[in-house]
């Protein structure tokens, strides 16, 4: 399976080059082919250790290594080249490469990035994060800052590996978190997270699915993995953000104030899209339309649109918006998440019309 | 309450507080609301576990000295300071559950207990505060409070200390006051399983007095028996008495009839509302955002987002207008 379109350029956690070496016997043989070895956090969010030729995209090696399994090592006893061993210390599965960058200088400090994300997969992966490029800033908080921006200090009682996991299952069809996928940097412009992650991860012929699933009037996938259990956390962020005091609330925009019950009444009778909204209910609702009309109706939706309201105007959300495709700006407010979801719909539009204009 | 940890605050609510108990592994119980103190509407309620007072204070004005323990009775009450204000109400819960022999708690609170069962009040308070089964429950109720509004008030902003739980519980015939904030159990004086929760109204009345004064707002829960089983026992207590009737005691058997009907008819009521209360958790734990953003969304691909977000914006400059005036 074609993984990565040579199109984009993808920045891998690890990556340099490097060919195999073929098992004859007792002797190791290099196979001449020219490759590279490099390692990403995979759809299913583990981490993969992939090795593929240079040119094309046919993974030939795809390992899955938990933290601690592996450990890549200097072969010293071959003198003739520089062979480095993968060693699975749970299976003793042994793998052996060796370096094919000119620059033998670098082979230590490669082969000591590639252990470090081995043994600390965190770690690297919000340094990763730093080091991605100015533009990049917002998307690039590291795991650790964005838990702390949302707990506001607080220890929110998840660890960072299960905020990651949030994030990643938050992003949606199987994407992973920003820092891999090439958002503001090499993705196709005006594209949102949640459709330039899986577009960039799968190959050409599923992502023109993709493509037209999200050129599909009503979007109903989208988002939805947000609902699942796993987002129990959100809602424990959302808690825990001090609902600001009424004299501010009564200047600022609430979602509330936007979504009345008669703005909502008129287009749910919309079947269509009703539809669409069927599979934010909770699970045990009924996918009926009094059902979608009284949840929409009841105290807690009201409630949480006025605790989002509120986190929202907190300025906390930022980092979370990207997980809906929406710029983080969207998170400064109500007024600038709406005008966010504003500006989404008009380049879905535009992207339509261009989409059906090349029809 | 230094360390307000990451424990939400819940709603108070009779039905949140039933499911927490539920969730907390203990069978068999029910928190009921309270509405009026006169001892009919409390009789039909029983068996009744615990009184839990819960408060609303604004500041510390109105703050009620806290006696201090008058005896050893941490020998024989379950007592435990409280450390998280946040988990006030899941505390006030577990000093009724802890205290009654009658309930059955499940092996986690039963170990819980015995564990705890040498520590002194602080430890005690802190083993509530640390124990993931506790929160890990507690938490899966976020906040969306009824007071909500309320805590909005200026006096609120900042006070962490808005919400107060006293429970009443009976103990080896006496009635104990358990209040968290202070520094022990408190005998409020002998008391029968017949007559406590008639000595509990009178000091509950006494305090709704005193808070009256100052505006507070409070309410009042039993935790009590499930009601369901007590329904369902008492239908069947009569079912067998009137088939023990003979066929002359037509009056008696009218009697019982009725009883059966009435039974029947709470019994009906107490279904409707459980399920009620189930959905009304299921709602309170749901993730609305993608449900909110989603209708957005669509809003806006149809290009009616706009227009609701320009008459939002003119509403709220008219209130403010309206405002400034006066």
């Amino acid at each position: 399976m074609s993984l990565f379109p040579i199109s984009q350029r993808v920045r891998h956690l690890v990556e340099f080059n490097a060919g195999k070496c073929i098992r004859d016997g007792d002797q190791l043989k290099p196979d001449l082919r020219k490759g590279v070895i490099f390692m990403d956090q995979g759809d299913d969010q583990l981490l993969h250790f992939y090795w593929k030729e240079r040119v094309g995209n046919t993974i030939e090696e795809d390992l899955i290594i938990f933290p601690e399994e592996a450990e890549m090592k200097r072969v010293p006893e071959c003198t003739t080249g520089r062979v480095y061993r993968l060693h699975f210390k749970s299976s003793n599965q042994r793998l052996f490469f060796w370096m094919q960058d000119k620059d033998d200088s670098k082979d230590e400090e490669r082969v000591a990035k590639l252990n470090k994300l081995i043994n600390d997969t965190q770690s690297v992966l919000e340094e990763q994060r730093r080091n991605a490029g100015a533009d990049m800033e917002e998307e690039s908080e590291s795991a650790a800052d964005m838990l702390n921006l949302l707990s506001g200090g607080q220890d929110l009682g998840i660890n960072q590996e299960q905020f990651l996991q949030f994030l990643q299952t938050a992003g949606g069809l199987g994407g992973t978190i920003p820092n891999t996928s090439p958002i503001g940097g090499d993705g196709p412009p005006n594209q949102s997270v949640i459709a330039s992650a899986p577009s960039s991860r799968r190959g050409s012929g599923q992502s023109d699915t993709e493509e037209q699933q999200s050129t599909e009037a009503v979007r109903e996938n989208e988002g939805s993995q947000l609902s699942t259990n796993q987002l129990h956390d959100l809602r424990n962020i959302l808690s825990e953000i001090r609902v600001p005091q009424g004299t501010e609330r009564t200047n600022s925009l609430e979602l509330g104030n936007v979504l009345t019950t008669e703005a909502i009444r008129s287009i749910l009778s919309d079947q269509d899209i009703a539809s669409a909204l069927f599979p934010h209910l909770p699970e045990t609702s009924d996918n009926t339309n009094e059902e979608l009309h009284e949840i929409i109706h009841s105290p807690q939706f009201r409630q949480s649109l006025h605790r989002l309201s509120a986190a929202l105007q907190s300025g906390q959300l930022g980092p979370l918006m990207t997980q809906l495709g929406l710029d983080p700006s969207a998170g400064n407010g109500v007024e600038a998440f709406l005008a966010a979801i504003e500006e989404q719909a008009r380049r879905r539009d535009d992207q339509d019309r261009d989409s059906m204009d090349q029809d | 309450m230094s360390d307000a940890g990451n424990w939400c605050l819940i709603e108070s609510d009779p039905g949140v507080f039933t499911e927490l108990i539920s969730g907390m592994g203990v069978s068999g119980i029910q928190v009921e609301e309270v509405f009026s103190l006169d001892e009919t509407s409390l009789d039909k309620l029983k068996p009744i576990y615990g009184l839990i007072f819960l408060f609303k204070w604004q500041g510390a004005q109105s703050s009620m000295p806290h006696p201090d323990s008058q005896d050893d009775a941490n020998d024989h009450v379950f007592f435990a300071k409280q450390i998280i204000n946040n988990a006030c109400a899941t505390q006030a819960i577990l000093s009724i559950l802890m205290n009654n022999s009658d309930i059955e708690l499940g092996d986690d609170l039963s170990n819980f207990k015995s564990f705890t069962a040498d520590f002194p009040p602080d430890l005690k308070g802190l083993a509530i505060s640390n124990s993931d089964l506790i929160r890990s429950v507690h938490n899966s109720f976020s906040r969306s409070d009824p007071f909500i509004n309320e805590m909005q008030d200026s006096s609120a902003q900042g006070d962490e200390d808005l919400f107060h739980f006293i429970s009443y519980v009976p103990v080896h015939g006496a009635l104990y006051e358990l209040d968290g904030l202070s520094s022990g159990p408190v005998n409020l004086g002998p008391c029968n399983e017949e007559n406590w929760t008639e000595k509990a109204n009178q000091v509950i009345m006494e305090r709704m007095r005193k808070y009256s004064e100052s505006e507070i707002h409070f309410s009042l829960m039993a935790v009590t028996k499930d009601r369901i089983e007590t329904l369902q026992e008492q239908l069947d207590e009569f079912s067998g008495l009137l088939m023990s009737l003979g066929d002359a005691d037509q009056e008696q058997r009218r009697e019982f009839e009725s009883q059966i009907s009435i039974l029947q008819y709470e019994y009906e009521q107490e279904k409707t509302k459980r399920a009620r209360w189930k959905r009304e958790n299921q709602l309170r734990q749901h993730n609305f955002i993608p449900l909110t953003y989603n209708l957005l969304r669509i809003l806006a691909e149809r290009k009616k987002l706009q227009p609701l977000v320009n008459a939002a914006k003119a509403k709220k400059r008219l209130e403010r207008e309206r405002s400034d005036k006066k």
